[in-house]
């Protein structure tokens, strides 16, 4: 089993093997991280293959690319958050081998990267072999890091896509995240469970179960651990067409409106600790792609070295989380859920899918 | 001949009490080891005796058999002894010298009419060749006659007898182990301290073990209680927990030593035993890995192993181990993503993604996806 994927702020490879051949995966990947051979073809056969699965992913799929790709240019303003991550097309014929050389060295250097080795190993055999196969490889200059952040914003953002396919409004709602490793990045994670905790989340129980108006509420927080800069917490809803874009938001915002005056009972506040616990434990034991044996804990050791150089974090993590109070939950949904720091994306189908008799209604 | 004595198994005790037994005038029959070279050594060393590479009927010629075997093997010489030696083990005297078992691995032995025991002198054998007995006790168990031959035995080495019951001999062997090799750790887990704080361990042997041995002296003079020093003795709570803040650098038996050694003392030093631990049991709540209580339940906090270091190239190294399965997984992560990709060059970190998996200097294109088939099939 092998792979790679990018991400925001990391680039991953990773394969599971059996144990013996742990030295040959090694040599690979020092390999690859000594040196990259490609030609101009290899270039062109997968800018082909990216362009493809752009098509596929995004161009020639029903709300394809919403919101991740739909979002960024809405909420940030910031070329580093703002822009098109799986590429523009012209972008992509732009990039050239020189490119992708200069590219490699810039970032693609001991000095900017984890290795992990997880599972059948020994510790001091897996640090000597590392040594072994990477300790030769030389450092780069410190890559250049451009600088991520954010002009403060102080108004509501709007945009609209449009949607090919699909025949249901769909809508997005982002508001940014408190800085990593704060108490109240900590409470804005227990009240993203409150709001996206699945079925019993209050989202879908009252846009979904209670009110109807939506046949799906739901997003949250993705990978809270696996970002360095700046990223939101989105809600997705997929609306009835007869519940207008207005109706269906002023439906999300009595919900917001509801935990920020009455914050959440202890009751609720006990439950969600115990699901975010054993989600973070799922997390840990969770693979990737069918099989991929221990990817989570991998995922959260390498962003705890590369973002905060402590892979211990993982084991201490949680204290924070679960020592949020019902107080710092409402404070957060007071401060951080407010207008003027959301953006909102429309996902508007080109197709309406209302018959012809159906009048709009309001929401209840 | 009343005094004569084979000795089978011939390490440090066998070739001690053998040599010892002969100066004072016992005659040394069979000497049994497992190959001729170690049997001749042993006599040699011994000074008499006869060497055997195997259990023979030599060993009969001699009225008391002593088993010096590790204790894995007492049972199956027994067994051997008795299938060779058959009536005429009638009268004999086996004893075996194990410190942790009984004299009821030799049952085989005793239903052919020998008498069996055991004999443990309590004492290290180790890095001298032929330690003083005097005064040292042989803890002694077994049948009546064997008891009988064991104490005069010990007593004629100069040393004291002491018999104890054999179902408890386990429970004294425990003992012996505390006061020799854990007393040892405990030595060493301290010098280690003050190694850690830069002291050569000359300086560490000169600083510790004078003290040690002074605790040690005033334990045999004025008892226990009297001999207590340190923070706890004092009650003195507020260092103990100082102590065990300081402890949480050093790896962590350390502190978990410490912490229990402390409930140690106050059970078994302390006028207020109650009292003590309860307060000995706060400062522990308090130092263990933080619990949560959720839903009533306290939570033990994640302990995943790992170590990290950084190579002198700057490259970070996580390694965790779990060999529950055959199976390892190994990850390359880059700090680098589409944030930071160049301006006009949108998706460029995704699209270099897949330019990572089109060959490397010495992998050409494809080998970093075929060679999983060959490992797969072995």
């Amino acid at each position: 089993m092998l792979n790679g994927s990018t991400s925001y702020d990391v680039t991953n490879y990773y394969e599971a093997v059996p144990s013996n051949a742990l030295e040959r995966v090694l040599w690979l990947e020092a390999d690859r991280m000594r040196a990259l051979k490609v030609d101009d073809e290899n270039l062109k056969n997968q800018r082909d293959v990216v362009k493809e699965e752009v098509r596929v992913n995004v161009m020639n799929q029903p709300y394809g690319g919403f919101p991740w790709l739909d979002m960024p240019p809405v909420a940030f303003r910031n070329w580093a958050n703002a822009h098109n991550f799986y590429g523009d097309f012209a972008d992509l014929d732009a990039a050239d081998l020189a490119d992708v050389q200069s590219f490699f060295k810039t970032y693609y250097v001991p000095n900017n990267a984890v290795l992990l080795v997880l599972g059948d190993v020994k510790a001091e055999e897996g640090i000597a072999l590392a040594k072994k196969h990477f300790g030769e490889i030389p450092a780069g200059a410190p890559p250049p890091f451009a600088d991520p952040s954010e002009p403060e914003q102080a108004e509501e953002r709007r945009g609209n896509v449009e949607e090919k396919f699909g025949r249901l409004p769909a809508m997005a709602i982002g508001y940014v995240l408190p800085k990593r490793r704060t108490v109240d990045w900590c409470a804005m994670a227990l009240l993203d469970q409150a709001l996206h905790g699945g079925r019993a989340g209050r989202m879908h129980r009252e846009l979904v179960l209670e009110k109807q108006i939506a046949v799906d509420a739901g997003g949250g927080i993705d990978d809270i651990f696996g970002y360095n800069g700046p990223t939101q917490m989105t809600t997705r809803i997929l609306h009835k067409p007869e519940y207008s874009n207005e109706a269906t938001l002023q439906a999300f915002d009595a919900v917001i409106r509801e935990v920020q005056e009455k914050g959440i009972s202890a009751d609720e506040l006990e439950q969600l600790k115990v699901k975010w616990r054993s989600d973070y434990f799922a997390t840990l034991e969770g693979g990737r792609g069918g099989y991929m044996p221990k990817y989570g804990l991998m995922h959260l050791l390498a962003c705890f070295t590369l973002f905060d150089n402590d892979p211990q974090l993982v084991n201490t993590i949680l204290d924070g989380f679960l020592a949020v109070t019902r107080e710092e939950i409402q404070a957060v949904a007071k401060k951080y859920l407010r207008n003027e720091r959301r953006a909102i994306v429309f996902r508007t189908p080109v197709k309406a899918g209302v018959p012809a008799d159906a009048g709009a209604k309001e929401a209840a | 001949m009343p005094n004569s004595l084979a000795i089978i198994g011939a390490g440090r005790v066998g070739r001690a009490l053998g040599r010892r037994l002969r100066e004072l005038g016992w005659k040394i029959g069979a000497v049994v080891t497992r190959s001729d070279a170690s049997a001749r050594r042993a006599v040699r060393f011994i000074g008499a005796g006869k060497a055997c590479a195997r259990m023979t009927r030599q060993i009969l010629a001699s009225r008391v058999i002593l088993i010096a075997t590790p204790d894995d093997e007492i049972a199956i010489v027994g067994q051997e002894l008795a299938r060779i030696g058959e009536e005429e083990l009638r009268g004999k005297v086996v004893l075996h010298t194990s410190g942790a078992m009984d004299s009821r691995v030799l049952d085989a032995l005793q239903m052919q009419g020998a008498t069996v025991g055991s004999m443990h002198p309590l004492q290290s054998f180790s890095g001298v060749a032929v330690p003083s007995l005097e005064g040292k006790v042989f803890t002694i168990e077994g049948e009546t006659h064997a008891v009988r031959v064991a104490r005069q035995i010990a007593r004629a080495l100069g040393g004291s007898p002491v018999h104890i019951a054999g179902s408890k001999k386990i429970l004294y062997h425990a003992a012996a182990a505390m006061a020799a090799g854990h007393v040892l750790a405990l030595e060493e887990a301290a010098m280690q301290l003050l190694l850690s704080l830069g002291m050569r361990r000359s300086e560490a042997v000169r600083a510790l073990l004078p003290l040690t041995r002074q605790v040690l002296e005033n334990l045999e003079t004025l008892g226990p209680r009297a001999a207590w020093t340190g923070p706890l003795s004092r009650g003195d709570y507020k260092v103990v927990r100082a102590h065990l803040d300081a402890l949480q650098e050093s790896p962590e038996e350390f502190a978990q030593a410490y912490d229990m050694l402390s409930h140690l003392a106050a059970r078994v030093l302390a006028k207020d035993a109650a009292g003590m631990l309860a307060e000995l049991e706060k400062i522990s709540l308090e130092k263990k890995p933080k619990a949560e209580a959720i839903g009533g339940q306290c939570v033990k906090r994640l302990q995943i192993r790992m170590e990290s270091t950084k190579l002198a190239n700057g490259l970070n190294v996580v390694v965790a181990p779990d060999t529950t399965a055959p199976v390892v997984t190994v990850g390359v992560y880059y700090k680098i993503g589409f944030r930071l990709e160049p301006r006009g060059r949108s998706g460029f970190a995704h699209l270099f993604e897949h330019m990572m998996f089109q060959g490397s200097a010495n992998a050409p294109k494809m080998h970093t996806s075929s060679w999983s088939i060959p490992v797969a099939a072995c």
